[in-house]
């Protein structure tokens, strides 16, 4: 298993010169319920004409970010973490001015194993985290929502895509495990390569709730106060979460390998088989029936500095 | 055929207040998104009401312009996602907006033309300072038909200490302390936030919520407040301590007829009884509510002593104590402001009306032996307006 603690990003961040950096800022606030929850905000503290993006660098710092949420969590000070983003925005995905730049094979991995470094402790961080959807939310974007434990939406959210096989790579932040296991085999195929491959089609927000990417919908005007109200049911117990499509094990046995079968038959008649990454998307998805979730992370490493074309 | 109804008080919220500025609260939150807030979350708390019934929405804003402008009574109600078929207006009254607000849909109700209205005001005096884009009529001064005092708020204070010398500034700052001191029991008892709604804020160091009154001062001394600059005169009595800060924030409340609290099962908290405006010398602005109480109380056939409770607005100290003496009142009595008042918790011109109508409700609730209630406010340009209002838990 890899030890992402061990690897280190430093490096990375300074060969990628990231120019416009997303900072990750952390206010208190208190829940109806009197308990304290740390909000994250992603600002790259330009308008939304230029969307919060994640590079190295800011990648980085919201892992520190997290890791002190962490430690406060443990001190008893946070009783849940929320992540959302600026105005309009949570966040366009990775940094893809930076991905050209890369040199190697290597950091291209290396892109992908920080990315399931930092995100994978929005669910090791001792409390609920929460991630408010208040915007546009592409790629690693919408990946910081899924790797979080629970989700909002707000319902004027311009888009919400894994759009990454219509660029040629694959969700490999925690996606393409994340969202098969969250919504199915049938929808997972849908978002990761058939809408991706349909003029890149995105999702609106209520598609986002009805698939079960959102646990809930709030109208703007009023988004983050709902959502935080929400998250303190949520935390105190009084409203258990459900979600509409989440695979059970009949699912995984009777159904996930033949969605595969005819999703790969599907695009093998559209497309053929030079384009790489669907097919790499689709056994990563195949493969996210079983194992555990640092597996999965693990596969997309692999397959994502698999698709680095240098 | 209209005839004429009950006008009750059914609910009010309020935003907390925060400080105008760079520090404050909302310094990067758009006015007219704080009073869009607080009528969303008072539409939740009244989900019995159908939105299509509500006849008019009322907003006070004292500088109607940019995020205030625009007609904020019907942008508002867009906003809120009411229906387009529910109108809209802009009211100014200064300080007395909201009050206005209330005072006018409610006659429309008294009046049969309305069933449900929906009344409150917003000020950002961090984006609207006061005083913005005004231009007095020259004549104002070259026949000095008012004095040059009467546009500064503070200096009118100061003319009000100098016209009755029994109003010290050590009776000032006592009556100011008190107000912190029963505002932060209040606070404390979690009274205030009752009707308090929090509102997600950005600021740089990103996302927050504005869950707290800024001007609240738990720690304020006497002596503390003997030390303050007096910024409107040299060896004056006003300070920053013994008035109001500039502050931002929205109410809104509804108001329904008798036919309404019927027909939706609606819980009244008071009665509408008499409402009065009146004018003063603008230069002792302060002095308003006096005449504007003896107006609605004449209309009303009561008389002061049937006041158990008084919301009065604490624009500055003097101004208050100056309408406790005229009525031998004492300025420490527990019938005036039980929870304190704008001195402690802000005053955001054109919204506070509401502020003190939801705080008279609430006091209504915890004494039933009380019947009248007043909420009362000094108005710039020398104006003062009273509302009497009626407890419906009142068990005589």
């Amino acid at each position: 298993m890899s030890n992402y603690d061990k690897i280190d990003f430093k490096a990375l961040a300074e060969s990628t010169n990231e120019d416009v950096i997303t900072y990750s800022r952390v206010r208190d606030v208190k829940l109806p319920s009197g308990k304290n929850f740390a909000l994250i905000t992603l600002d790259n503290d330009r308008d939304h004409n230029r969307p919060n993006t994640l590079g190295p660098a800011t990648m980085i710092q919201l892992g520190e970010v997290l890791d002190q949420l962490k430690k406060r969590a443990k001190a008893g000070e946070i009783a849940g973490v929320g992540i959302t983003g600026k105005p309009f925005i949570l966040a366009a995905g990775a940094d893809l001015s930076q991905i050209q730049n890369l040199k190697t094979k290597d950091q291209a991995k290396q892109i992908a194993q920080l990315g399931h470094y930092v995100f994978g402790k929005l669910d090791d961080l001792g409390v609920p985290s929460f991630c408010f959807i208040n915007g546009l939310a592409l790629g690693g974007g919408l990946e910081i929502a899924l790797n979080s434990n629970y989700r909002t939406i707000d319902s004027s959210a311009a888009a919400i895509a894994l759009p990454e096989v219509f660029l040629g790579i694959i969700p490999g932040w925690g996606g393409a495990y994340l969202l098969p296991n969250l919504i199915g085999i049938e929808n997972a195929l849908k978002v990761i390569i058939e809408n991706p491959l349909k003029q890149n089609r995105m999702l609106k927000p209520a598609d986002a709730l009805s698939l079960g990417i959102a646990d809930v919908m709030f109208s703007p005007a009023r988004f983050l106060e709902d959502s935080l109200k929400w998250a303190d049911t949520v935390i105190s117990g009084k409203v258990k979460v459900k979600r509409p499509n989440e695979p059970g094990s009949v699912e995984k046995l009777a159904k996930w390998d033949i969605a595969i079968n005819i999703a790969r038959k599907s695009l093998e008649g559209k497309i053929g088989k030079v384009a790489k990454s669907p097919y790499a998307a689709l056994d990563l998805i195949a493969a996210s029936k079983k194992g555990t979730k640092a597996q999965g992370f693990e596969r997309e490493d692999d397959v994502l500095s698999g698709t680095y074309r240098g | 055929m209209s005839t004429t109804a009950d006008v009750f008080f059914i609910d009010g919220v309020r935003t907390p207040f925060g400080r105008a500025g760079e520090k404050g609260h909302y310094w990067q939150t758009r006015a007219d998104d704080l009073v869009v807030k607080s009528m969303i979350a008072l539409l939740e708390r009244n989900p019995e009401i159908p939105k299509e019934a509500f006849d008019e929405v009322a907003i006070a804003a004292t500088t109607q312009t940019g995020d205030q402008g625009l007609t904020i009574g019907r942008t508002a109600a867009i906003l809120a996602g009411l229906p387009i078929t529910v109108p809209g207006y802009a009211i100014d009254r200064m300080c007395a907006g909201a009050m206005t607000a209330v005072t006018q849909t409610g006659a429309g109700i008294g009046f049969g033309a309305y069933d449900l209205v929906i009344a409150g005001g917003v000020e950002h005096m961090g984006r609207h300072p006061m005083g913005e884009g005004v231009d007095p009529n020259p004549r104002f001064l070259s026949e000095r038909i008012v004095s040059q005092d009467a546009l500064q708020m503070g200096k009118t204070a100061e003319r009000l200490h100098d016209r009755y010398p029994s109003l010290t500034k050590e009776r000032a700052d006592a009556y100011a302390l008190h107000s912190q001191q029963k505002a932060t029991a209040a606070y404390k008892a979690g009274k205030i936030q009752q009707d308090m709604i929090p509102v997600a804020v950005k600021s740089a160091e990103g996302w927050g919520l504005a869950d707290n009154d800024q001007f609240l001062r738990p720690d304020t001394t006497l002596e503390g407040l003997g030390e303050l600059k007096t910024p409107f005169r040299v060896g004056g009595k006003v300070t920053a301590g013994n008035s109001a800060g500039l502050t931002d924030g929205a109410t809104a409340s509804i108001l329904a007829s008798g036919d309404a609290v019927k027909k939706y099962g609606l819980k009244p908290k008071m009665r509408m009884v008499q409402f009065a405006f009146s004018g003063v010398e603008p230069e002792v602005m302060g002095w308003g509510p006096v005449p504007a109480t003896d107006k609605a109380l004449a209309k009303a056939g009561l008389t002061i002593n049937d006041i158990g409770l008084f919301e009065i607005n604490e624009a500055f100290a003097v101004q208050v104590i100056a309408f406790l003496e005229h009525y031998g009142i004492a300025d420490d009595d527990s019938r005036v402001n039980p929870w304190g008042g704008a001195i402690a918790i802000g005053h955001p011109l054109a919204s506070s009306g509401v502020r003190l109508m939801s705080q008279l409700a609430r006091h209504f609730e915890e004494h039933p032996e009380v019947r009248y209630g007043i909420t009362t406010m000094c108005v710039g340009l020398g104006q003062g307006g009273t509302v009497i209002w009626e407890n419906v838990n009142y068990k005589g």
